[in-house]
């Protein structure tokens, strides 16, 4: 009964608490009659892919957990959108993500009244609106994504994997039939994080106040940023490349582990050369007043700790590529060894 | 434009679905746990998903229209369920309407 225990865990993940225990248990004597009934039909026990059906016949866990919910809410823009087995969970994760990101902007207003830059309420206001509002229709997307997909594709769900539900197909985890692959998750959030860091960079260029807000009049950038900036343009945008073609040929697991390994190296050279150089920020007068220097000398703290922490995430980064590099080699390596 | 087999499918799952209520009400004016009714039902030519029906059975109960209880049947522990005195008002009055329905349709259909 591994099989049912995995269903009924799966279910259980995503039903609500008070009534969790209760619902398992009668689910899991309505399947076991099912089961019992089919071996008695046939005078023997069921085989795993016939238990397999049976499950699967019960449908996606985590549809099912949602039709426990009661809630027949659902999001409808002229026609619906998201369904009521999925609306329960797109609050949660709007709810989980609104917290986070409400206590993300509350630690920066923090952090920035702390070093003495002034809040006003109206910008800082925007700001959080547009962080929520940005965040929800993403959230809202990938759940239209993942209705969408559930509808076209009911039985596609792994019985032997049922926690991964309906995301295992759709995003595809890192191994399929005992072979490495890049998940199709990976590669997306890769891509994302790369392209949001490059829409970032692009606006520091045309304008400072994406970097350094209202304050950025009195203050200039040092000169070492103009040359760092167009190496690290090219590093992230290279760096999108490799995602892009992981998702069309996720078995091409040991490409990402040499673009990463190389990325790895180039990127930690420009940190080197800006952790070099030092300051980031100057204050623009000649006769600055005590309050600027504050601002540039915490900005300039801040922003080398925050290079340091990106360096040793590159470290990271770039160690774990190399070392799947080298065992994918040593691996191949072997291979050739043993057709000779 | 003739309509699409998913089409044809839709509107047919819509037709049965409101159904659907009417005939577990029906079926559980006698005491029955989840799986024996859905073979019932089955039986009766009204097939209907394991991932639907125990959970409207639940729906059914927190509305008030179904009552429950765990009890020992050829050893195994299993949850009963039948109408209540709510439900089987409910079951009356929307009897009614679907004869009337029925009624209507039949003169609709023949002109």
């Amino acid at each position: 009964m591994e099989l049912l225990d995995r269903y009924l865990s799966a279910v259980g993940a995503n039903l609500p608490k008070p009534q969790r225990d209760d619902i398992l248990r009668e689910l899991a004597e309505n399947i076991r009659a099912q089961i019992e009934d089919k071996e008695a039909e046939l005078g023997r026990a069921l085989t795993e892919s016939e238990q397999e059906a049976v499950l699967r016949q019960h449908g996606n866990p985590l549809i099912v957990a949602g039709r426990y919910r009661h809630d027949d809410r659902s999001l409808a823009l002229g026609r619906q959108i998201i369904g009521p087995a999925l609306f329960p969970f797109y609050i949660k994760v709007l709810w989980l993500n609104w917290g986070i990101a409400a206590i993300v902007a509350a630690l920066i207003i923090l952090v920035l009244s702390q070093i003495g830059v002034p809040i006003r309420f109206g910008p800082a206001f925007a700001l959080i609106l547009w962080t929520l509002l940005a965040n929800t229709i993403v959230i809202t997307l990938i759940f239209v994504g993942v209705e969408k997909y559930c509808a076209r594709f009911p039985d596609r769900w792994d019985v032997r994997q049922p926690r991964d539900a309906v995301f295992s197909r759709l995003i595809d985890y890192g191994e399929a039939n005992g072979t490495p692959r890049v998940s199709r998750a990976e590669s997306v959030t890769y891509f994302i994080a790369s392209a949001l860091f490059l829409v970032w960079l692009r606006a520091i260029a045309h304008s400072a106040f994406w970097t350094f807000g209202a304050t950025v009049g009195a203050f200039r950038i040092e000169p070492i940023w103009r040359h760092v900036y167009v190496p690290f343009l090219l590093l992230i945008f290279a760096s999108m490349i490799q995602p892009i073609v992981n998702f069309v040929r996720p078995d091409w697991t040991r490409f990402r582990s040499i673009v990463r390994t190389a990325l790895g190296i180039v990127g930690l050279a420009i940190l080197y050369i800006i952790l070099q150089a030092g300051d980031i920020l100057a204050v623009r007068s000649p006769n600055p007043t005590a309050a600027d220097l504050h601002v540039a000398q915490t900005v300039n703290v801040w922003f080398s700790a925050y290079m340091t922490v990106f360096a040793v995430a590159c470290v990271i980064v770039f160690s774990f590529s190399a070392r799947r590099l080298i065992r994918d080699l040593l691996l191949r390596y072997d291979r050739l060894g043993s057709f000779k | 434009m003739p309509p699409t087999d998913a089409q044809f499918e839709n509107l047919r799952l819509e037709l049965r679905r409101g159904s659907l209520v009417l005939a577990v009400l029906a079926q559980l004016r006698t005491e029955q746990y989840g799986y024996t009714l859905r073979k019932t039902l089955a039986e009766h030519g009204m097939s209907i998903d394991e991932g639907t029906l125990y959970p409207l059975l639940r729906r059914l109960e927190t509305q008030g229209l179904l009552v429950s209880e765990w009890r020992e049947e050829d050893k195994r522990s299993k949850r009963f369920y039948r109408l209540s005195p709510d439900g089987k008002l409910t079951l009356k009055q929307l009897l009614a309407e679907w004869k009337s329905i029925d009624s209507s349709l039949n003169g609709i259909v023949k002109g």
